[in-house]
C-alpha cells in the first residue's frame, strides 16, 4: 500500500481535525434538534464543551512535539503548545459563563455556539501558521466568524450596528494587512516564515547592508503595513476606534469572547513573525511597537476615567492590557516574550473573572449597563462584591495579586532592553489606571445606586469558574514558577 | 513595443475608472465603472501570460460579483443626493492619508524599483561604477543563447582580472552622464534571454495551478473551503426568519411514521345497506 502523501501530516494536526470534525458534526445536529427553547441549546453547549475539553486533552497528550506540516505551512512546537491550550482553556472559560446569558436573553441559535466554535478552530490553526498565506487566511476565517457574532444578536440595533462596523474596519485591516504580506512577498519572493529568517540573516549589519543593495525599503513598509494590520485586530491605540463599540453594541457573551480570546491567538502569531522572520529588522517594527504600546496605555488609562458604561469601561481596560503586553513584545528580549507569556495568562484568567461576573450579575427587572448599577453590591452580593474587589485590584496591580505580578515582569523586562521612557510612562498610566479600578470599588462598597436592581441566583458553573479564577489570582505569588518555567520554555522556542 | 502600450493603455484605464467608481454620482454607474477595472485588470493579466487567472477574474467578478452589486444596488433604491453630501467634509483627513500613501510608495519605488542593478556589486563586492561598467559591456553577451559555456567562463575570467586590477574604472561623474544612461537603457531593452527550463517543459497556467493546489497548498485549500462554509452559515444565520408561524416539514417525525396507521379504513355507518 502506498502511503498517502501528507499522511503524517495529518498525524501531527489531530486535535486540530478532531475539533473540526466534531464542529462539523455539532453543525449537522444542530440543524436536527428544534430550534426553540432552552432545553435543547442547553444539550448543544454542553457538547460543545465536551468537543473543547476533549481538543484540549489531545493536544496535551500529542506525541509529537516538533513538527512542519503540509510543506511547511504549520509549526508544532511548546511555543503553539502553549497558546493553544491558553485559548481552548479561554474558549472553555467563555462558553460557561456565557451559558445563562444566551438562554436569558432567548438567543437559542445554535449557530452562536457553532461560530464560537468554528473562531477557536481558526486561531488553533493561526497560532500554529508558519506561512503568510496561512496567516491571512486563518485570519479571515476568525474574522468572519466574529463578524457574525458580534450582529448576532438580531433583535437588538446596537448588536447590529457592532457588527457593521466591525466588518468595514475589519475588512479594512485585513485588506492592510494583506497589501503588508505582498510586498514582503514582491520584495523577497517568499512567503515561508522560516525562508525569511533565513533570507534575512544578518541583514542590518552595517557592511551587509550597505554592500547587498537589498530592497530594504520595500521591505519596511511591508513590515509597516502587517505591523499596522497586527495593532488593528489586537486593538492597539492609535487602530483602537471600532473597539469600544463593537464591545458594547455587541452581546455580553461576545465581549467577553472577543476581549479574552483572539488576543491569544494573534500576539503569538505576530511574537512568531516579528521574532523568527524580521528579528534582524528590529528597528523597523520596535519603534512602532513601542509607540502603539505608549498610545494604548495613554488611551487605556486616561479615555476609562470618564466611561459610565461597564462594558466600555471594560473595552478601554483591555486596550490598556494591550498596551503593556506590546512593551513586552517590543522588548525584542527573552525576558520580554516571558513577559508577554505570563501577562497574556494572568490576563485570560482576570478577564474571565470581571466578565463572568458581569454575566452573572444578569438582573430580573433591568439590564446591568452602568457603572452606577454596582451601587451597594458589598451589601446584596458580599462575596461577589470581595470577588470582583479582588480582582479590580489585581488589575490594578496592588501587590499581593497576581496582576502585580505580570506587570512588573513586563517592566522588568522593558528597563532590562534599556526602554527606561515608555517603562516609567508604564508605571505612571498603571497608576493613573488604579483611579477608575478603585473607583468601581468604592461604588460597590460606599455608594448608592440610582436605581435598584434584583439579582437572580448564580448558577453553579460560573461560580465554578468565578471560584477558579479568583484562587488562581490571589495565591499566583506563591507558586509562580510552573507558569515562568513554561514561559521561559515558550521564550525559548522563538529564539533558534 | 506593443504590449508596452497595452500595458499603458490598461493600468490607466484602470486607474481612471477606480476613480470614477468612487466618484460617480448614481451608483449603477459606478458599479458599471467596477465592472470596467476587472476588465482592465484582466487585459493586464493576459499581458502577464496568466490567461487562466484572467479567465477566473472576469468569470468571478464580473460574471458574479458585479452582477451581484447591480442587483443589490437596483434593489435598493439608494438615493442619489444622500451620498456626496459629505465628500469636503472628510477631504482633509483622507487627502493627508492618501499622501502619506504616495509618498511612502514613491519612496519605495525611488529607491528599489527603478533598476540600476545595483544588485551585482555586493556579490563582487565591486563599487557601483565598476559593476554598471561590468553589466554594459557583459550583458548582450551573457544573455546570449546561443554562445557556448567555454565563452563564458572567459567572460568571467577577463572581468575579474580587469576589476580587481582596477585598470578601467570609471568616474562618478561619467557615470551619471546622460550618455552611460543611455547606453544602461539600450540595453536592457535589448536583453532577451531564454528560459530553459521553458524550453524544455511547457506548463500551462492550468496544469501549474492544479499541481501544487491538490498537494502541496491543500491545506489552504481546506481552509478556504471552510471560509467559504462560514460566509453561507453567517449569511443564514442572519437573515433566516424564524418563526412559529410558518408550517415547517419535520423529517424525523415523518420517517418514523408507520404507514399502516396513517391510511385507515373507516367504517362509515349508513353507507352499508345502499
Amino acid at each position: 500500500m502506498t502511503p498517502l502523501f501528507f499522511e503524517h501530516d495529518f498525524l501531527t494536526l489531530i486535535p486540530e481535525l478532531f475539533f473540526l470534525m466534531t464542529c462539523l458534526i455539532l453543525l449537522g445536529f444542530g440543524l436536527s434538534i428544534p430550534s426553540e427553547g432552552g432545553e435543547s441549546l442547553r444539550v448543544y453547549l454542553w457538547l460543545s464543551l465536551f468537543s473543547l475539553g476533549y481538543a484540549f486533552a489531545l493536544l496535551i497528550h500529542n506525541p509529537i512535539e516538533h513538527a512542519f506540516a503540509f510543506s511547511q505551512s504549520l509549526i508544532i512546537d511548546e511555543f503553539t503548545l502553549f497558546f493553544k491550550a491558553l485559548l481552548l482553556f479561554g474558549s472553555f472559560g467563555t462558553l460557561v459563563i456565557s451559558k445563562n446569558y444566551l438562554i436569558k436573553e432567548k438567543m437559542y441559535s445554535f449557530e452562536y455556539i457553532l461560530f464560537l466554535l468554528f473562531s477557536t478552530l481558526s486561531m488553533l490553526l493561526m497560532i500554529s501558521s508558519y506561512d503568510f498565506i496561512s496567516l491571512f487566511l486563518t485570519i479571515e476565517f476568525q474574522t468572519l466568524c466574529f463578524y457574525v457574532l458580534a450582529a448576532s444578536k438580531r433583535t437588538s440595533e446596537f448588536s447590529t450596528e457592532a457588527g457593521i462596523k466591525y466588518f468595514l474596519l475589519g475588512a479594512f485591516s485585513s485588506g492592510i494587512l494583506l497589501f503588508g504580506c505582498s510586498l514582503i512577498y514582491g520584495f523577497t519572493g517568499m512567503t515561508n516564515f522560516g525562508d525569511l529568517g533565513l533570507l534575512l540573516t544578518g541583514i542590518a549589519l552595517p557592511q551587509i547592508y550597505e554592500l547587498s543593495s537589498f530592497p530594504a525599503s520595500g521591505l519596511f513598509l511591508g513590515i509597516l503595513f502587517l505591523a499596522v494590520g497586527f495593532l488593528f485586530k489586537v486593538t492597539a491605540a492609535p487602530f483602537h476606534m471600532w473597539a469600544p463599540d463593537v464591545y458594547e453594541g455587541a452581546p455580553t457573551s461576545t465581549t467577553a469572547f472577543f476581549s479574552i480570546v483572539p488576543k491569544i491567538a494573534l500576539l503569538a502569531v505576530f511574537l512568531r513573525v516579528f521574532f523568527h522572520s524580521f528579528y534582524d529588522l528590529l528597528e523597523s517594527w520596535q519603534n512602532i511597537l513601542l509607540l502603539c504600546s505608549a498610545l494604548s496605555m495613554i488611551v487605556g488609562s486616561f479615555a476609562a476615567l470618564a466611561q459610565q458604561r461597564i462594558k466600555r469601561l471594560l473595552a478601554y481596560s483591555s486596550i490598556g492590557h494591550v498596551g503593556y503586553m506590546l512593551l513586552g513584545f517590543s522588548c525584542a528580549s527573552l525576558e520580554g516574550i516571558e513577559s508577554v507569556c505570563i501577562y497574556l495568562v494572568i490576563y485570560v484568567l482576570m478577564s474571565l473573572n470581571v466578565f463572568a461576573l458581569v454575566l452573572a450579575l444578569n438582573s430580573v427587572n433591568s439590564r446591568l449597563r452602568y457603572v452606577s448599577d454596582f451601587g451597594m453590591l458589598s451589601v446584596s452580593h458580599p462575596v461577589l462584591a470581595f470577588t470582583f474587589a479582588c480582582t479590580l485590584f489585581s488589575m490594578a496591580g496592588i501587590p499581593p495579586l497576581a496582576g502585580f505580578c505580570s506587570k512588573f515582569y513586563v517592566f522588568f523586562a522593558a528597563l532590562g532592553s534599556g526602554l527606561y521612557a515608555v517603562a516609567i510612562l508604564g508605571v505612571l498610566t498603571s497608576v493613573i489606571s488604579c483611579f477608575y479600578y478603585i473607583r468601581l470599588i468604592k461604588i460597590m462598597y460606599f455608594e448608592r445606586p440610582s436605581r435598584w436592581l434584583t439579582y437572580e441566583v448564580l448558577d453553579l458553573e460560573k461560580a465554578g469558574v468565578l471560584g477558579l479564577t479568583l484562587f488562581c489570582i490571589l495565591f499566583f505569588f506563591l507558586y509562580p514558577s510552573p507558569l515562568f518555567l513554561s514561559a521561559h520554555k515558550v521564550a525559548l522556542c522563538l529564539c533558534v | 513595443m506593443i504590449s508596452e502600450y497595452l500595458f499603458y493603455f490598461f493600468s490607466s484605464l484602470a486607474l481612471a475608472s477606480a476613480i470614477l467608481v468612487i466618484r460617480a454620482r448614481n451608483p449603477v454607474h459606478s458599479v458599471l465603472f467596477l465592472i470596467l477595472v476587472f476588465c482592465n485588470a484582466a487585459g493586464l493579466l493576459i499581458l502577464q501570460n496568466l490567461d487562466f487567472f484572467a479567465m477566473i477574474f472576469l468569470v468571478v467578478y464580473v460574471g458574479a460579483i458585479a452582477v451581484l452589486f447591480l442587483f443589490v444596488v437596483m434593489m435598493l433604491h439608494i438615493k442619489v443626493a444622500e451620498i456626496h453630501e459629505n465628500v469636503l467634509r472628510y477631504l482633509p483627513v483622507g487627502g493627508f492619508i492618501g499622501l502619506i500613501f504616495v509618498f511612502e510608495v514613491l519612496l519605495v519605488v525611488e529607491n528599489d524599483l527603478i533598476p540600476y542593478a545595483g544588485w551585482h556589486s555586493g556579490i563582487f563586492s565591486l563599487t557601483t561604477a565598476e559593476s554598471i561598467s561590468y553589466l554594459v559591456s557583459g550583458l548582450p553577451f551573457l544573455l546570449d543563447p546561443t554562445r557556448s559555456f567555454r565563452e563564458y567562463i572567459h567572460d568571467f575570467q577577463t572581468f575579474f582580472s580587469f576589476g580587481s586590477s582596477g585598470e578601467a574604472s570609471l568616474s562618478v561623474n561619467e557615470l551619471c552622464s546622460s550618455e552611460m544612461m543611455k547606453k544602461v537603457s539600450e540595453v536592457f531593452a535589448q536583453a532577451s534571454y531564454t528560459e530553459w527550463t521553458r524550453v524544455l517543459e511547457q506548463t500551462t497556467n492550468v496544469e501549474a495551478i492544479g499541481q501544487v493546489l491538490y498537494t502541496y497548498y491543500a491545506y489552504f485549500f481546506i481552509v478556504a473551503s471552510l471560509i467559504l462554509l462560514i460566509a453561507m452559515m453567517g449569511a443564514i444565520a442572519l437573515t433566516l426568519q424564524r418563526t412559529n408561524q410558518v408550517r415547517r416539514q419535520e423529517v424525523f417525525e415523518q420517517n418514523l411514521r408507520e404507514y399502516t396507521k396513517t391510511l385507515q379504513k373507516v367504517r362509515v355507518q349508513g353507507e352499508v345497506g345502499s
